[in-house]
């Protein structure tokens, strides 16, 4: 396939980049397997599994993984309503000009960088969850959450909003003929079809949310805990990123610690690949399929 | 015989230009009435009028009054969703949703008439066979109907319009699209369901019009040109206009 015979310069940009990117990706994974290797030896499954954390002593990854996990499922579970109805307002009832004008809005949006949505966060929002729940300190996991939700409705709103404008105006129209209220069309005709386009948007604003660190560092407390009950979200905590954020710059290069961080590394490098990967699957090949399915038609 | 719908002085314009100019025409029950005239004419939002499936066109303004059963659809307190119920409508290319052959026909009867569930089988049975469609896809009703032919597409898209019991159904050039094989099906089919239904089409192949249609309309740039019993129309028609649509298929309007 790659016919050095046939040299051409622009196929060699063009395939160079490609091995370019394929093995930073390569290098950034064998780097962090490498390095997090002595601290699996040492500590064996006991690093996924083990709750405590004092460097020097014992590194237990499982607080960072609990707090990742339930930060993203807060920031998932307030954005994905809030997404999906502007997405469908936006797609379905908006005119054209004012949806271009709404969608322009969340692409800057999406473009704030995180440490300024983190300023944000420990001025107002640490404050007001503090106030609002009568809590001691404003910190938490559900602070980070809400922040996270915030950070990725546009993400999640624009690109469900491109999976519903996909369908086609046809099922709008049939099914709207057929003698189905406005909304009952949305529910049974526009949402069927534009299902994996969400869904794919939804796995895309997990991976960000799963990755984004400083923001979260700022509002989330940073104390490697899992809280009692475990459903207590109104308590300070850690995520992998926070907790990598703030202990990477001293644990570099101090044995098992830094061994330990560049395996939290790995955890998350391989679940948000892992969603992302889901991700693109669900949402590429829909837009292919798509026009396919239109080729097909007109060929017969 | 009262007419099914009546139109009196409708004009319609998206935004500036106008679409329809002062059309006033009766439908009658039960009968099959062509729309005829050359492209642009106005034939569909004619057709889309009776339905207001217009009202989603941005810009769309209508004056004049549209009566269906005496009751003007254009009034404010009209139930869109209902009347939309009653006069089915048929588009030009089959629209099939991705589900399957059965869940298809079933799609408008679902969920407008969802304490029926104990006859969505029957339906499915008797729409297929009144589309004569149910031998070629009895035995897989659970695949995916897309897998259908454009023209079995078609009738199956007349099948799911036909299964909420409407009493009128539009067609919007449901022939446009197919092979000569399924529009000969189609015209047979619209034979069939005339009498107990009043069906609404609109067609640019004239010998279509001729062979299905009792009435026939003729509209040109928006004008009412000529409305009548389609062998007088097409036999000895009244205005010159039609006369040289009829021949050379231009008008001068």
């Amino acid at each position: 396939m790659w016919a050095l015979s046939r040299w051409r310069p622009g196929r060699a940009f063009f395939a160079s980049s490609f091995f370019i990117s394929i093995s930073v990706t390569g290098i950034i994974f064998i780097f962090l397997i490498m390095e997090s290797f002595p601290i699996f030896q040492h500590e064996g499954l006991g690093f996924l599994s083990g709750s405590e954390w004092y460097p020097g002593e014992v590194y237990g990854a499982l607080p960072m993984i609990y707090g990742t996990g339930v930060v993203t499922f807060i920031a998932v579970s307030f954005a994905l309503p809030l997404a999906l109805g502007s997405a469908i307002i936006t797609s379905e009832v908006l005119s054209g000009r004012v949806r271009l004008v709404i969608k322009m809005m969340m692409e800057l949006l999406a473009g704030i960088p995180g440490v300024v949505y983190g300023l944000l966060g420990i001025s107002l929002l640490t404050t007001a969850v503090k106030n609002t729940f009568n809590l001691i300190d404003g910190n938490s996991f559900f602070t980070a959450g809400i922040l996270l939700s915030i950070m990725i409705l546009p993400t999640v709103m624009t690109l469900s909003e491109d999976a519903l404008r996909s369908v086609p105006k046809e099922y709008r129209d049939q099914a709207l003929a057929l003698g189905l209220k406005r909304s009952e069309t949305i529910l049974y005709a526009v949402l069927p079809g534009a299902i994996k386009g969400i869904a794919g948007a939804v796995l895309l604003g997990i991976g960000r949310a799963m990755g984004e660190t400083i923001s979260v560092m700022l509002v989330i407390g940073s104390l490697d805990r899992i809280p009692r009950p475990f459903y207590n979200i109104f308590t300070t905590g850690q995520t992998i990123t926070s907790k990598l954020g703030r202990e990477g710059a001293e644990a570099l290069g101090v044995g098992y610690h830094w061994n330990a961080l560049a395996g939290l590394g790995l955890i998350l490098f391989l679940t948000v690949m892992g969603i992302t990967f889901i991700g693109n699957s669900i949402v590429g090949p829909l837009a292919g399929r798509g026009i396919n399915n239109k080729m097909k038609q007109k060929k017969r | 015989m009262k007419p099914l719908f009546t139109l009196k002085d409708v004009s319609i314009d998206y935004g500036t230009s106008p679409v329809l100019k002062n059309v006033s025409l009766n439908f009658d029950k039960g009968k099959v009435t062509s729309i005829i005239g050359p492209s642009g004419a106005g034939k569909s939002t004619l057709l889309r009028t009776l339905n207001r499936m217009n009202d989603h066109i941005p810009c769309f303004r209508l004056r004049g009054e549209v009566f269906f059963d005496d009751e003007n659809i254009y009034n404010n307190g009209t139930k869109v969703p209902l009347l939309r119920q009653n006069v089915g409508m048929v588009f030009q290319k089959p629209c099939i949703f991705p589900k399957s052959i059965y869940d298809n026909v079933l799609f408008g009867v679902r969920h407008l008439c969802s304490g029926r569930k104990y006859e969505f089988p029957r339906i499915v049975e008797e729409m297929l066979k009144a589309v004569s469609l149910w031998e070629e896809v009895k035995d897989k009703l659970n695949r995916s109907a897309l897998e259908l032919s454009q023209g079995q597409q078609q009738r199956l898209s007349i099948a799911r319009a036909l299964a909420v019991e409407p009493r009128v159904l539009l067609m919007d050039e449901p022939t446009s699209s197919l092979d000569p094989t399924s529009t000969s099906a189609i015209e047979e089919l619209v034979g069939r369901l005339s009498g107990n239904l009043t069906i609404v089409i609109v067609t640019h192949k004239l010998d279509q019009a001729k062979k299905i249609a009792d009435d026939v309309v003729f509209i040109c740039e928006g004008k009412l040109i000529e409305h009548g019993m389609s062998e007088n129309v097409f036999s000895n028609p009244y205005q010159q206009q039609t006369k040289d649509y009829l021949r050379w298929h231009l008008c001068k309007c």
